[in-house]
């Protein structure tokens, strides 16, 4: 049976589905739908948005173990922890030998197409970057922002290169299946990986052996709903991860664990577990 | 309970004073747990029987002695024994009863316990003068052999029947509740029976598994015992109690009973003997220390959902049993220890000749799937798996990938629904398969969602099979019906 409007259309988001179907040796254009829900974004909480309900019964394909047990706290059940698409292609992409990293990519945090604005002033944080990293500074700006002629001007007359890994989709329209290739690829030229909040990005840049820092305004995300909002608790869990420069191994390890890197499965078991064999 | 009986039986039975018309020793399914291997050597002479005995054993004994008398208290019991054994002197009564027919026997085997000798006929006796009415129908120098039950046993306390609430004829017996006289450790045992010789016996009254206290290896021990005390249903779960008691080094305090012997002419040198389908094997293993149980360990990882670790314990053991001549690879009959990261595996029994080293891998992990299924454990699965899928991810772990659906469904075995000496339809197993079913009526919920989804998204295409109203109910029947019949 054709399953394909079966499928969360969260598991196209950033090409994660793309990204395992490579990884399972699929055509990673065309990946098969994903019986199951896959966690789309690092989180404090048990791997899934505030107003995504993943259904019951279906497997609940999480990041990272403790996701899995904060969610079973909550009564949910059904995970399977796979770990994160970007740590598979991680593993899956060889670095460029030739390659020198040089310099800083900056993440500035964001907000969703959905639901969330950021709010806080552009100016002032880029001002901060320069004082910190120099000039030689790559701004990554979710589509969100960077399709905001206000906040994306604000960075390109910064002076800074600015850029963007594309789109992450929506209902299985429009999605960058190269997002995360782009993401990783200018990770590994990049020195260091910086953001104002601890986030998916500043994990990944810590994955890819990249220097990271956490700070300058974190902004205001007003529209964040109850219970979603984790800078006090990270603050609380990690304090070494704040700071302009953070110790790498530390931040590394952290990664390795939050992303799951080190609970990758192999291909055959983790197309069984997709649902992308029969039986 | 027992319906009133004819009160009729074979020429070979004598009923004396305390035969019983109202009373059934005879286990309600009869188990196959056969000892006429370990007794045979044992017996000589005029030998007597005492308590209720399968009749395969009996007649092995009968063979060996150069008479054989049986003493049960039930009628029902006497008749079916006595028509068996046409040669066999039956009698059925209270012993204090025999002395006046027979006595100074050379051989007394009481394989019950004596709280399932006394009849419900006789005045109220204490566990201690039943049992020395018993011995005293040997005569001086005699091989005896006499099973004490341990009232703190595994199978007493992981129980949920409650024996001082329930009235069936399992729970009620004319001695237990008040009786002060019954030895409860094994020095208590040995106190008992100066002279004797007491080996400590496995899972319950049909007890499995013997083994000498002192010489058995805890390791080999523990996994044994383990083994023989997995209950068929849910319930306290002993194994879990065992594992933690054989970690504890209080194991021996859990045993279902002692086995005491005096005068054995062939006394039990091997540190333990299991009965494996109707033959007696020796076990003598030496293992290290940490060395587990397999099934104990898997069934702990499942529960943590350590996926990764649940991956490399299969891959190692699949890897162990990839060639012939390891032994089995049934997990159940494996002990593990971990080293590194990695997990080290020993069989505590040859593999069957007959099978495949990829066939005998099949049916171990079938019998796991199995044993975690029907009994409820925690596992890593999503509710929507089918035990056949789970099976399958199991066997792609293994390197040995997957079977059809209808092969999986060979390989692993359905929840039993007989008792042996555990809890049966309890009320946690009544929860626990309420569980189960949940689990399957999840898995048809998300593939009817599924196929709900998939007829909208045919029925707003305007095509395929659903142009007409019609047709698309015959569709939807038909995958409903394709669902439901899975």
């Amino acid at each position: 049976m054709d399953r394909l409007t079966a499928m969360d259309s969260s598991n196209h988001w950033y090409g994660h589905a793309h990204v395992l179907a490579r990884w399972c040796g699929l055509d990673e254009e065309n990946p098969p739908p994903v019986e199951g829900v896959i966690q789309h974004g690092w989180t404090f909480v048990h791997g899934f948005g505030a107003a995504h309900k993943p259904p019951a019964g279906r497997p609940k394909l999480a990041w990272s173990d403790v996701c899995r047990r904060r969610g079973e706290a909550i009564g949910w059940s059904d995970y399977v922890v796979i770990g994160s698409p970007f740590a598979y292609l991680e593993a899956h992409v060889e670095p460029d030998p030739e390659q020198e990293r040089h310099g800083t990519i900056w993440y500035p945090f964001h907000g969703t197409a959905d639901f969330e604005n950021v709010v806080g002033d552009h100016q002032r944080l880029i001002d901060e970057i320069r004082d910190v990293e120099g000039d030689d500074v790559t701004v990554c700006l979710y589509y969100v922002e960077y399709e905001d002629p206000t906040v994306r001007r604000f960075y390109e007359e910064s002076g800074f290169r600015v850029i963007c890994h594309g789109h992450r989709g929506t209902l299985w329209e429009g999605t960058d299946r190269l997002f995360l290739h782009k993401q990783l690829g200018e990770m590994r030229r990049h020195k260091k990986v910086a953001s104002n909040r601890l986030s998916s990005a500043v994990l990944y840049g810590a994955l890819t052996g990249a220097e990271v820092g956490v700070y300058g305004d974190p902004m205001d995300f007003p529209a964040v709903k109850d219970g979603f909002n984790g800078e006090p608790l990270f603050h609380a869990w990690w304090p070494y991860m704040f700071g302009e420069t953070i110790d790498r191994e530390a931040a590394e390890a952290l990664a390795r664990i939050e992303l799951g890197a080190d609970l990758l499965v192999p291909p055959e078991e983790l197309k069984h577990i997709l649902g992308w064999t029969n039986g | 309970m027992v319906s009133i009986v004819k009160l009729e039986h074979p020429e070979n039975v004598t009923l004396i004073g305390g035969a019983s018309q109202y009373w059934i020793d005879k286990p309600k399914p009869e188990l196959d747990v056969e000892w006429s291997q370990l007794l045979v050597p044992q017996v000589s002479g005029r030998t007597l029987v005492v308590g209720w005995t399968p009749t395969t054993t009996l007649r092995m004994i009968g063979e060996a002695a150069d008479e054989l008398h049986v003493l049960v208290r039930g009628i029902v019991d006497a008749s079916e024994i006595g028509a068996a054994l046409p040669e066999a002197k039956v009698w059925c009564g209270d012993p204090r009863g025999l002395t006046q027919y027979a006595s100074d026997f050379d051989t007394v085997l009481c394989l019950s316990d004596v709280s399932r000798v006394l009849p419900l006929e006789s005045e109220t006796r204490t566990w201690r003068q039943v049992a020395d009415d018993v011995l005293a129908l040997a005569r001086e120098g005699a091989t005896t052999a006499m099973w004490v039950e341990n009232d703190l046993g595994i199978h007493r306390i992981t129980s949920t029947h409650n024996p001082r609430a329930e009235r069936s004829d399992d729970d009620w017996d004319v001695m237990r509740t008040f009786d002060e006289s019954r030895p409860l450790t094994l020095d208590a045992v040995n106190a008992a029976f100066p002279g004797a010789t007491a080996y400590v016996t496995w899972p319950s009254h049909q007890w499995s598994l013997i083994a000498n206290a002192v010489t058995a290896n805890p390791a080999a021990h523990a996994a044994f015992a383990a083994r023989a005390c997995v209950a068929p249903l849910l319930g306290p779960d002993p194994v879990y109690i065992l594992s933690t008691a054989a970690r504890a080094g209080r194991l021996l305090e859990y045993v279902s009973g002692w086995l005491v012997t005096e005068n054995w002419p062939t006394p039990l040198e091997a540190p333990m003997y299991s009965s494996e389908q109707g033959r007696v094997v020796e076990i003598s293993q030496e293992l290290p220390e940490g060395t587990r149980p397999a099934f104990v360990v898997f069934a702990e990882l499942t529960a943590s959902q350590n996926m990764p670790a649940v991956r490399r314990f299969v891959a190692d053991w699949s890897a162990t049993y990839a060639e012939p001549g390891k032994g089995t690879a049934a997990l159940p009959l494996n002990v593990v220890r971990e080293e590194g990261e990695g997990y080290v595996f020993t069989s505590l029994a040859p593999a069957p000749e007959d099978k495949s080293a990829n066939d005998e891998r099949w049916e171990a992990l079938g019998e796991i799937v199995g044993l975690i299924r029907n009994r409820n454990w925690r596992h890593l699965w999503p509710a929507n798996y089918t035990d056949a899928r789970v099976l399958n991810h199991l066997g792609i772990m293994a390197g040995i990938h997957t079977v059809s659906p209808a092969r999986a469904s060979q390989l692993i075995p359905s929840a039993p629904d007989v008792h042996s000496g555990f809890s049966s339809l309890d009320v946690p197993s009544l929860v626990a398969a309420i569980d189960r079913n949940n689990e399957t009526i999840n898995t048809l919920r998300s593939e009817l969602a599924l196929a709900k989804n998939e007829i909208t998204r045919l029925k707003d295409a305007n095509a395929g099979p659903l142009r007409t109203p019609m047709k698309g109910a015959r569709f939807v029947k038909r995958q409903v019906k394709g669902l439901l019949s899975r």
